[in-house]
Formats: C-alpha cells, sequence, structure tokens
C-alpha cells in the first residue's frame, strides 16, 4: 500500500540569468513496510527532495511544482497547524549529521521528549519516561543516565541513535533518514543500519533512505531511485540494480564501487563531474558524460521507459524497437 | 556547576561583589543615617577619624555612611538597568533572528540607529526634558538606551543557530516558533546573553556615575556613587578622601562585575563541563 507518493516534485533557487531547478521533475513512492533508498551523487537533489517532504527547503529555495501525498493528505499544500502536525508526527527525519542536528546545551533526554510535547503526546514525567523508554529501543545502555547527558557527552554512534529515538518519538508513519550514516566510522555504520531497518520492521514505517553509498543500499533497501541532475534517472527493486542496471549512469557508479567477491580489477570512475544546475544539458542530462550517448541523447529529452518488471530508466537506449 | 569558582579571579569578583552587597544592606543597622549632619558647620570636612572612619563632607555628614548607602543604590541602577538592557536585547535580537528575512533586516537597521545615538546624550536630553525624574525613571532609561548592543550579539548568535541542522531538526519535529526561540535559540544565546547582560552592569554604573557627577543623574541628597564624586570634586586638595573612597569602589564593582559575567556563563553552558 502506497504511503508516500512525490508527484513531478520541482524546486526552484533565484539565480542570475532566471531560476535554477536542482530538484527537477522528481517522482518515486515507499509503501508501507518498504525501505526505498535514494541514490546519488552530492548536488544531484536528494537532500533537497528529502526536505522538501516536510516543507523544510532552506529559503530563497521553494517548491514550484509537483505533488507531495503522504495518504490521503496533500503535504505540499498544508500550512501552519496542519503542517506542524504532520511534521514529526506522521513524517520523522534523521539527520546527517547528530553533532550538528542536536541542541547542545539541552540533555538528550529531553530532546527526545520535545517530539512528545510538541504534539500533545505526554508531557512531564510521563514524557520523560517514554523518551527513556526510546533511548533503550534505540539500543542505548543505561538509558536513564544517559537521558541526563549533554549530546558532546555521547560518542557519534551514540548521538545518532539518540537522533533516530528523536524522529521516532511521535510514532511516525515515514522515516525520512538523510545519510544517516554519513559521519560516523564505518564500524558504527552497520549497526545505525541495522537498527532502523529492525524499527522498520518491529512498527511497520516506510523508510526512505537517503545515501550517495551503493554499499548501503545492497543490503538494506527494497527498492532504489537513482537520481542524477535533479531527475529520477532509474527505479527498481534492489537486487534488480545490481543484477542489470539500464541506465548508463547507474552502470558507471556500479563500476567505481570497488567489490569485495569477484576477481580485483580496475575502478572504472565516470569521466567528468556533475555540472551545477545552471548549466545541464536541455535534452539527456548525463549526454556528455555518457560512454553510450549517440545522436538523439542530444536533440531530445528522455523520459522514464520501461526495463522490465517495475523497473524504468530515464534513457534511450531502453526504447523498444532499437 | 562547580568549576568556574575554582578560579581565583572569579572568586574574588564574587567576594568583592558580595561585600559590596552586604556593606550597603547592613550599613543603615550600623552606621548614621547618610542624611543626618547633627552640627552642619561645626564637622565639615573632618579627617578620617574612629567616629568618622572617611571623614566627613562639606555639609558635616559621615562619609562612610554615604559610601555604602550609595554604593547600594549605584549597584541596584546598574543592575537593574542591566537586566531590563538585557530582557529588551534579548527580545528583539531573538525575534529578529527567529522572524528572519525582511523582518530581521528592518529590526536589525532599527537597532543600528538607535545605537548611533550616544547614550549619554539621549540620557541627558530626556533628563533635561524630565527635570524631576525619580531615580526609578532614571534606571528605566538607562535600560532602555542600553540594550542595542546586547540585541546584536544575540541575533548573530540566533541567526547562526537558526541556519543550523538543530532548528531545522526541531522544526521537522513539528516544532512552533515559540518553541525554537524559548528552547532552542534562548539556551544557545545565554552564555552571550549573560556576559553582555554583566557587561552592561558595569557600563551602567559608570554612565551613573558620570551623569550623576554632571548633576544630571541620582539626585542630591540622594547618595551614590555619582554624587558622591560629585560632592568630592570641590574639596579634591583639601579633602580628597571624599572621592577616593567612592572612586575606588565604582572601579572595584564595575571590575568584579564585568569577571562575574565570565565566570557565569562558564557556570550556565554545559558545553564547558
Amino acid at each position: 500500500m502506497t504511503l508516500l507518493s512525490v508527484e513531478d516534485l520541482r524546486i526552484a533557487f533565484p539565480a542570475p540569468g532566471g531560476a535554477v531547478h536542482p530538484v527537477d521533475g522528481v517522482s518515486f513512492t515507499v509503501d508501507r513496510g518498504e525501505t526505498l533508498a535514494l541514490v546519488g551523487e552530492s548536488g544531484c537533489g536528494k537532500s533537497l527532495t528529502a526536505l522538501a517532504l516536510l516543507q523544510l527547503v532552506p529559503p530563497p529555495g521553494r517548491v514550484v511544482g509537483g505533488r507531495v501525498r503522504l495518504g490521503e493528505v496533500d503535504v505540499t499544500a498544508l500550512r501552519g497547524e496542519a503542517l506542524r502536525a504532520v511534521r514529526g508526527r506522521r513524517i520523522g527525519m534523521v539527520f546527517q549529521d547528530p553533532l550538528t542536528s542536536l541542541n547542545p546545551v539541552l540533555r538528550v533526554g529531553d530532546q527526545v521528549a520535545e517530539g512528545l510535547v510538541a504534539h500533545g503526546m505526554a508531557q512531564g514525567v510521563a514524557a520523560r519516561r517514554r523518551a527513556v523508554e526510546l533511548l533503550r529501543e534505540v539500543g542505548i545502555a543505561d538509558a536513564e543516565a544517559r537521558a541526563d547527558a549533554y549530546p558532546h557527552q555521547l560518542s557519534g554512534g551514540m548521538r545518532q541513535r539518540v537522533g533516530i529515538a528523536i524522529a521516532l518519538a511521535a510514532e511516525p508513519e515515514l522515516l525520512v533518514a538523510d545519510e544517516p550514516t554519513t559521519a560516523l566510522d564505518v564500524t558504527v555504520q552497520a549497526q545505525i543500519l541495522e537498527l532502523i531497518d529492525q524499527l522498520r520492521q518491529q512498527r511497520g514505517m516506510g523508510v526512505l533512505l537517503i545515501t550517495h553509498d551503493l554499499g548501503i543500499v545492497a543490503g538494506r533497501a527494497d527498492r532504489v531511485a537513482v537520481m542524477y541532475a535533479g531527475q529520477v534517472v532509474e527505479a527498481c527493486p534492489t537486487a534488480e540494480l545490481f543484477a542489470a542496471p539500464a541506465h548508463p549512469y547507474t552502470r558507471g557508479l556500479l563500476a567505481s564501487v570497488p567489490r569485495l567477491t569477484g576477481p580485483v580489477g580496475r575502478l572504472t570512475p565516470i569521466g567528468g563531474t556533475v555540472p551545477p544546475p545552471a548549466q545541464w544539458p536541455p535534452a539527456c542530462r548525463f549526454e556528455p558524460r555518457c560512454p553510450e550517448r549517440f545522436a538523439r541523447c542530444a536533440s531530445e529529452r528522455p523520459t522514464l521507459l520501461p526495463a522490465g518488471d517495475g523497473h524504468v530508466t530515464r534513457c534511450w537506449l531502453a526504447e523498444p524497437g532499437r | 556547576m562547580t568549576r568556574p569558582w575554582r578560579s581565583a579571579g572569579a572568586r574574588a569578583a564574587l567576594g568583592t561583589l558580595a561585600l559590596l552587597a552586604l556593606a550597603a544592606l547592613v550599613a543603615p543597622l550600623l552606621l548614621p543615617d547618610p542624611a543626618a549632619a547633627p552640627d552642619p558647620l561645626g564637622a565639615r570636612l573632618l579627617v578620617p577619624s574612629l567616629a568618622h572612619p572617611l571623614g566627613t563632607d562639606a555639609l558635616s555628614r559621615d562619609v562612610l555612611a554615604r559610601l555604602a548607602h550609595g554604593t547600594g543604590i549605584s549597584l541596584r541602577v546598574g543592575l537593574l538597568a542591566a537586566l531590563v538592557a538585557g530582557a529588551l536585547g534579548a527580545l528583539v535580537g531573538l525575534g529578529a533572528a527567529a522572524a528572519g528575512g525582511l523582518a530581521d533586516d528592518l529590526l536589525m537597521r532599527g537597532t543600528d540607529a538607535l545605537a548611533s545615538i550616544p547614550r549619554a546624550f539621549a540620557v541627558l536630553f530626556a533628563v533635561a526634558a524630565w527635570p524631576g525624574m525619580p531615580l526609578g525613571g532614571f534606571t528605566l532609561l538607562l535600560g532602555i538606551t542600553g540594550w542595542m548592543a546586547v540585541a546584536r550579539i544575540v541575533a548573530a548568535e540566533g541567526r547562526r543557530m537558526m541556519a543550523g541542522d538543530a532548528v531545522a531538526a526541531a522544526r521537522a519535529l513539528g516544532a512552533g516558533r515559540r518553541r525554537i526561540i524559548l528552547r532552542h535559540l534562548l539556551p544557545n544565546a545565554a552564555g552571550q546573553l549573560i556576559v553582555a547582560t554583566a557587561l552592561g552592569v558595569g557600563e551602567a554604573m559608570l554612565l551613573e556615575a558620570g551623569l550623576s557627577f554632571l548633576g544630571a543623574g541620582v539626585r542630591p541628597p540622594t547618595p551614590s556613587l555619582g554624587t558622591l564624586l560629585h560632592d568630592g570634586k570641590d574639596a579634591l586638595a583639601a579633602a580628597p578622601w571624599l572621592t577616593v573612597a567612592p572612586g575606588l569602589v565604582l572601579t572595584a564593582a564595575v571590575l568584579a562585575t564585568n569577571r562575574l559575567g565570565d565566570a557565569l556563563r562558564d557556570a550556565f553552558d554545559p558545553r564547558q563541563r
């Protein structure tokens, strides 16, 4: 059952010489109990997309098109109290760096309780008791004592556990995790991902996992949407992505990631760099860097074409009859 | 909350202020009435003695009694004025930071405009416009002319927080503007607010002394450190104790409040623990 549906989302930022659209027609869905990974390099628009789900796009940027639907609610149309009631309560968000996203001068227990208080779900002693329970639930030992600690007194992994507890406090249906392990040691990354996965199963939440790391995707996501230059260029079940990537960009990404199994080979980086939004090519945005480009790619904008069961790709190579 | 007080400077500052405040509190019980002049003409400008430890002034009043009483008044004026300034500065600064955009610009440019008026001039002008201004009015006046520096400092810290992930995370949790100001901006700006307010105490005390010295502040016969300096200036050569004693007390009080601000910040900032 579809929980979140993002339809043709466009975000504009004013720029000299006309607005740029770092997110330009992004669509995807997340089902209940499912993990969708949104994958892409820095600057592809994946974090902005996540912020737009809660209307947190930093000004002067703003959503100029498309819709974000959560169940029957159009989140993009909400204002004031109605919007506040969705934030944290229906969509919880885990930020990249818990050191900067936690308030340095509030005890972590109080910060976990904040979501409960903000939504009138608990107050005072009851909120505190629930906060300690949540800290225990995210695997913090000695939660009663840790609740009185300040963020700087905790380790990085512990801080991110707190960040997850905060996001989960008001029992959201959808958890958005924006690069939740990027700021953490490799050894801790797996634990945090395992925790998110386990909580998803227990609570039946949908999870939108935003990452640049295909290694994370492999183990954790049910489906993957690959973003490039403000657009989704390929979406499919995770196994299919690794077995039969349809878009040259995805193939490039996979070729540039070292593999632990199989013969040792050279890594193949993708030539060139991601251009800034003002310089995106008018037709296929990957065309200048694409090793498989042909005439049509520079003249005609590709649409999402079917490339298998539940598999779409924004590439003319997938067009039937080619 | 204990570590900052281990510093000798912080303890000296706290001790100095406690001593001055205590003196101001118990003086009325032990010392003669500061206004009393039993022999208005016969005991003028007496040299310090056992009966009058700091001598007497030109109107035969006991200088120690007047100094103790005046210290209390100056401390009170400085403290209340700084608290008014701190509260106004926090309100404007945090309000501007939380509102952001055009409202922030308007509020802060207005603050800059007000800050460009010399404070002493503004107070002198108001005193001239209201000849019988009571002490409370004068204190309030010092407060409402002194909040701009606080507002700027607090707004800068507030803006930094607003741009950070912590506020984004709070908003993502459904926190409203009031909650963001009270739970995020204020606690994070508290350290700077305390330091700025403590500095404001010393500043207000110096301004009070300066204006009272000019006869435009605390009104005689009420003693304050400024009026004592004023009273002593005519007898500077004959009776230097009239000016030296209040001058030393003023210096000590201002130094102590400035140092105390740093200690209070350290005490209240959990990051320092």
